[in-house]
């Protein structure tokens, strides 16, 4: 299932600090080695947050990642 | 032959050790994926409300604070879900007791603190090992994290850190999550080992994590099932713990509370027994109906 690699970007965005920064300054190096469909890419670079719940995002993972990637806000949900 | 002397259900909501000027803050992130929109019942609060929501909730807090201290007890079961703080779909587990003498905790919600508590690794164990015996086969973890779903409440109830824990998840959001059937007998199976196996006079209290109606990320983000929670709120009120046993996955799911899981393996401890307090707050701004109920004395 790919929406595996989706949840384990997401995982790893809440996780570890390096790969949050690593993710936000250099998309393409950050996806690399995931197997991800040209639409779940995409998903994750418009950060479109309805999107990426209909390819299987878990909720829960979303609200971090939505913390970090939404305009204006800066904090990190769990 | 030890008791349950106490029993508290809660929430967890970060919005509760945040302040009320935030919480608009907050809507925005849980609403992230919403398609829902604004409800007209948002419209209607005031800052005002908010912060009588906020008080509310201390208050209710500060009451089963007072009461856990009384109850004296020797351990505390601390039943919530994790927010892929802890377990990931690597492998996740349906109903996870965490083994070890002390564990500690932080949260974003609360960044300048640190919690430590102490653990009551001999009641761990006797759990993990009857659950074998019993047909259940708890997962269990020696290493973990407390996050909010524990410190949000615990930071209110116990305030001193000084009763140990007896940390327990349940899935709630890595679906499949368990029914509500099995979520009920593993709270009989804690009970039968609370009252048969641990030495006499042992007096356990029981904290459950959770809810009620909310969607967080989710496209029902920025509802409240209302009706709902009036409905399991009577029933608590009634004591009528079993009814909610005979609940569908899909009923508390639908209705967004996946968390009440949490509240339904503490009910499989409890039965029958009437409630001395209970409280539902609801807040269109917080987003989440909040339920406060106590029970005393279990084991008579």
């Amino acid at each position: 299932m790919s929406s595996y690699s989706i949840n384990k970007i997401l995982f790893k965005i809440k996780k570890d600090r390096k790969y949050r920064e690593l993710f936000l300054n250099d998309f393409k190096e950050a996806i690399q080695g995931f197997p991800l469909t040209a639409e779940e890419e995409r998903a994750l670079e418009e950060r479109n947050y309805p999107a990426l719940l209909n390819l299987g995002a878990k909720a829960m993972l979303l609200l971090p990642f939505a913390g970090i990637t939404r305009p204006k806000r800066s904090f990190v949900a769990g | 032959m030890g008791k349950i002397v106490l029993a508290i259900g809660v929430p967890h909501a970060p919005q509760l050790v945040s302040e009320p000027e935030t919480w608009g803050e907050i809507y925005e992130l849980v609403t992230c994926a919403s398609r829902v929109g604004r409800k007209p019942e948002l419209d209607k609060e005031t800052l005002a409300d908010n912060k009588a929501q906020h008080r509310a909730v201390k208050e209710s807090f500060g009451i089963m604070e007072r009461e856990l201290a009384n109850s004296r007890p020797n351990a505390l079961i601390a039943l919530t879900d994790d927010h892929f703080d802890n377990f990931f779909l690597d492998d996740y587990p349906p109903f996870s007791i965490y083994l070890g003498d002390r564990v500690d905790g932080s949260t974003i919600w609360m960044p300048n603190r640190k919690f430590e508590y102490r653990c009551d690794s001999t009641l761990e164990k006797m759990i993990l090992e009857r659950s074998i015996d019993s047909g259940f086969d708890l997962s269990f973890s020696e290493e973990i994290h407390l996050e909010y779903g524990h410190l949000v409440p615990l930071s209110y109830l116990l305030p001193r850190s000084d009763i140990p824990l007896v940390p327990i998840y349940t899935n709630a959001y890595a679906s499949p999550n368990p029914s509500p059937a099995r979520c009920y007998k593993l709270g009989s199976f804690l009970r039968e080992v609370v009252e048969k196996y641990t030495p006499p006079d042992y007096r356990v209290a029981i904290m459950a994590s959770g809810g009620m109606s909310h969607y967080p990320g989710e496209p029902l983000g920025g509802e409240v099932d209302v009706a709902f929670d009036t409905k399991m709120m009577e029933w608590l009120a009634a004591g009528d713990g079993p009814r909610f046993s005979q609940l569908t996955s899909s009923e508390i799911d639908k209705s967004g509370n996946t968390e009440m899981r949490n509240w339904i393996v503490m009910l499989g401890a409890l039965g029958n027994t009437k409630p001395v307090y209970t409280n539902y707050i609801l807040s269109w701004m917080a987003i989440i109906g909040l339920g406060f109920v106590m029970w005393k004395d279990i084991t008579k």
